[in-house]
């Protein structure tokens, strides 16, 4: 059986050039080893970038091109004129693919040199996806120590097939701008009957900072966007209980990205813009406490 | 002595002395008697009154006197010695002086306290260079006083630059030297020392007024020379008395450039492939990348080395090139260290260990408080996640993070209660070059444990340190295997005696910030001690009341009533 091509996707927002560029490069590299080892056939780099005023001129691509032009076949850079949100501007990214391989990376991300062969290996039958161990801060939830199989795949470094792209439509970005689109697209996965697996050996550093109390650094729009993708989570994925819970605790929470949330949700609920239902049976999604997997404690 | 042309022939008495064993020139003779070639003469240049003149011939040498000086000259000759008349200042004086009483293979020059009256001496070194050459590469012993002196040192420190008419600040002194300066004179002259029998006075001619504040027995006057002690070897130094043959002549050295801002010591011994894998991808992520990684291989085999080295050619150049093996034989667990900063090149130097993680802004944040107070220890928080080795479910060793945040450490830096433990792990710390190269400071390798506590406080009172509330890296707390669990109790415990009974034993300095915390810490113990006075008083008023006493039946039956009751629990849970 021939190698499979591969295609990395990367979605710019308002992003330090010199880090995101230190992370493309790193990619290039990692995807250059793989095709060096025979694990994939070719790669190709897109990037696309939801910033309000684009972050690379033609000089700046062109130049990145001929540097990256030995390590991959081909770099590509798209200004989308609109925030698509991580989701839309992946889905942009992937449309078509003539590749068989879809690398989802997020742009504050340094690749290991292995990164790429170790997730494509990793990508046996029936596995849909395939996840990199984040670092500095590894993400907590648990995983099967013999086979890997985990709840969700995290959308800041996996790896999924083209047919699963198509099959699936890619992430829901009309429901999701910014969070779950990740633990949304994995659980279609498992729903179509593949497994999500974790792949401990796949390094991705993921530029996440601690703050006093040990807690993972966010901002206020961070807050806001995961708050507001937790409830529609918990719609499509069919737990009208959680839901209920959610809204109750969110109407009485003094955090002002609570409030926004909810708002949003009853705004797109009376408009009638919510999304289909899964999981009516509750087979697939886990919801644990606040979380979508079993998290290590 | 009379010391070439510069000293006036009036004052040349003042420098008549007699040899005694313990005295410079007993120093000087030690070097000519352990380094002489085979030959017959040594000429002393320079010789005034020519105080080693008959300890020569008591060597079975012959002993030969050249200075400018009539009277000097003629008290040798009616001593016996060979003499000739030189202005030291005129090379072909000198070179035609030779010629006229060297008739005989030279076995050693010598020169003593005469380089420093000299305006031309570098001439006066290339001349004796070529005189060493010309004759078998005789050696040259020289002795020259030591402005470094700790007593002058102190004196310059108020203001105090005493010339005096003999000694180490001789009015007619012209050149001044220290051991650097020394060495670098020597150095370019072409001259390469092989031997050194300084002399050493505690207390010098210049050790006046003896009530100066930096030279009494105050606590400055010993701050300074606890200061000055660790900063040269030479302190007490009165004359340097040093052998040299020649040598290549050397430039002087030009400072060095284009180091990089931090040197990363990763110590290794090869066994933990997978965090290290973790490290280094960790330090290729750093928004910094003015640094440079110098992978310090403990006692490891050579397919440990191999699978260390693939590791690190599989990132691309532009990161690699940054990165240095170095095989480390022998000694114990610090012994890399010191290795490290014997061959880092940076302005500070880190350490991680092969098992520590960093944030993406590790670096940048230690070249930002750099920036800010160059020449400090600079210090950063450090968060704790419990790991452990694992398995991967591809079959790959690989490693678990059992929670992503454990503890936080110190966020607000505190030296003084750095003295009483160590809330720094070594990950957050960068050390200043300057404390390995001016203060001579290293990891104690007699520690078996905490040595990077004992390097903190060491480092930190005498640099002080700049602090960041940023947590920038992370100390994994391995299930097993940890050096809590690894060493025996006994040794933490003695380890921490050491370190305490370091920290009493010598004066430290204080800047701004500590002075402030230790007035609040002492005004703070100073209440406790008061509110821990009142609460005893107290509690003898209650004890010795007549109310408690009267009710004391009471609360034995109550005592015995609970006694009981957990007897009977005990005897049922006993039967289930």
């Amino acid at each position: 059986m021939p190698a499979p091509s591969l295609r990395i996707t990367s979605v710019l927002y308002q992003n330090d050039m010199a880090a995101a560029l230190r992370g493309l490069r790193s990619l290039a590299h990692s995807a250059s080893l793989a095709r060096e080892a025979g694990v994939i056939s070719e790669a190709a780099l897109h990037i696309g970038d939801s910033s309000p005023s684009p972050l690379m001129d033609a000089a700046a691509v062109e130049a990145l091109q001929e540097e990256l032009a030995p390590l991959i076949g081909r770099v590509e850079y798209l200004h989308f004129n609109a925030n698509l949100g991580s989701a839309g501007g992946q889905n942009r990214l992937s449309e078509g693919m003539a590749e068989d391989l879809w690398l989802v990376m997020n742009p504050d991300v340094v690749a290991h040199p292995r990164l790429a062969s170790a997730l494509v290996g990793a990508l046996g039958e029936g596995v849909g996806i395939t996840e990199a161990r984040q670092l500095p801060l590894e993400h907590p939830k648990v995983y099967d120590a013999r086979t890997g199989d985990t709840s969700w795949a995290s959308g800041c470094c996996m790896l999924t097939r083209r047919e699963l792209r198509e099959k699936l439509g890619g992430f829901d970005s009309e429901t999701f701008f910014l969070y779950c689109d990740d633990v949304d697209y994995s659980w279609r996965v498992r729903d179509a009957g593949w497994r999500v697996v974790y792949c401990p050996d796949a390094r991705v550093f993921h530029d996440k900072r601690v703050d006093d109390g040990g807690g993972v650094a966010a901002s206020s729009t961070e807050h806001y966007y995961s708050a507001e993708a937790g409830l529609l989570l918990r719609w499509k994925w069919s737990r009208d209980d959680l839901l209920e819970q959610q809204i109750r605790r969110f109407s009485i929470s003094p955090s002002e990205a609570h409030r926004r949330a909810l708002e949003e949700f009853r705004h797109r609920r009376d408009a009638g813009r919510l999304p289909a239902r899964f999981d009516p049976e509750h087979r697939t999604a886990q919801f644990v406490g606040g979380e979508y997997a079993v998290h290590r404690v | 002595m009379t010391k070439g042309s510069s000293v006036p022939a009036a004052t040349a008495g003042r420098y008549r002395r007699g040899f005694e064993e313990v005295s410079v020139y007993a120093s000087v003779m030690k070097l000519v008697s352990e380094h002489h070639r085979q030959g017959q003469i040594v000429i002393d240049v320079g010789c005034g009154y020519g105080a080693i003149a008959e300890a020569v011939r008591d060597l079975g040498l012959r002993y030969v006197g050249i200075d400018r000086d009539g009277d000097a000259l003629a008290d040798l000759q009616k001593r016996g010695f060979g003499t000739a008349s030189a202005d030291l200042e005129d090379a072909t004086q000198l070179r035609a002086a030779v010629e006229r009483v060297v008739d005989a293979p030279v076995a050693a020059i010598t020169m003593l306290d005469t380089l420093e009256h000299v305006v031309d001496g570098d001439a006066l070194l290339t001349e004796l260079r070529e005189l060493s050459s010309r004759n078998g590469d005789a050696p040259l012993v020289v002795s020259i006083p030591n402005v470094g002196h700790r007593d002058i040192v102190a004196k310059l420190l108020t203001g105090r630059w005493e010339m005096t008419e003999t000694g180490l600040l001789d009015e007619t002194h012209v050149r001044f030297f220290t051991d650097r300066r020394l060495a670098t004179v020597m150095r370019r002259t072409g001259w390469q020392e092989t031997g050194a029998a300084d002399y050493a006075l505690h207390v010098s001619d210049q050790h006046f007024p003896a009530d100066l504040v930096t030279l009494a027995a105050t606590p400055l006057a010993e701050v300074l020379r606890t200061a000055q002690a660790l900063t040269t070897a030479h302190g007490e130094v009165n004359q340097f008395v040093r052998c040299y043959v020649p040598g290549t002549a050397a430039p002087d050295e030009a400072p060095e450039t284009g180091r990089p801002f931090l040197s990363v010591l990763i110590r290794t011994q090869g066994k933990r492939l997978a965090p290290l894998e973790d490290a280094l991808l960790c330090l290729a992520a750093q928004t910094d990348q003015d640094f440079e990684v110098l992978l310090l291989c403990h006692e490891v085999g050579e397919k440990q080395r191999e699978r260390i080295e693939a590791a690190v050619a599989a990132y691309p150049p532009a990161f690699t090139e940054k990165i240095r093996l170095i095989e480390v034989a022998g000694g114990g667990r610090s012994r890399p260290l010191n290795v490290g900063i014997e061959h880092g090149r940076g302005d500070y130097v880190a350490v991680l260990d092969d098992d520590d993680i960093v944030m993406a802004h590790w670096v940048e944040t230690f070249h930002a408080l750099a920036r800010e107070q160059p020449g400090r220890m600079l210090r950063c928080v450090v968060a704790d996640q419990r790991t452990r080795r694992i398995t991967s479910p591809q079959g790959v060793p690989s490693v678990l993070t059992e929670k992503a945040i454990a503890h936080v450490w110190q966020r607000d830096f505190s030296m003084l209660e750095h003295l009483a433990t160590n809330l720094s792990p070594v990950c957050g710390l960068a050390f200043p070059r300057a404390a390995f190269r001016d203060l001579g400071l290293r990891v104690d390798e007699d520690l078996p444990v905490l040595e990077d506590w004992d390097l903190l406080i060491r480092v930190g009172i005498w640099c002080g340190v700049s602090a960041s509330p940023e947590v920038t890296s992370l100390y994994r707390h391995w299930r097993s295997g940890q050096s809590m669990a690894t060493h025996a109790h006994e040794e933490w415990e003695a380890a921490r005696r050491v370190i305490a009974d370091r920290i009493g034993s010598r004066p430290m300095v204080l800047d701004r910030e500590g002075a402030g915390e230790l007035g609040r810490l002492s005004a703070e113990v100073l209440r406790l001690r008061e509110e821990n006075g009142r609460l005893e008083q107290l509690l003898t008023t209650v004890l010795t009341s007549r109310s408690w006493l009267v009710t004391k039946p009471l609360r034995l039956a109550a005592r015995a009533g609970r006694a009981a009751r957990g007897r009977l629990q005990k005897a049922r849970s006993g039967r289930a």
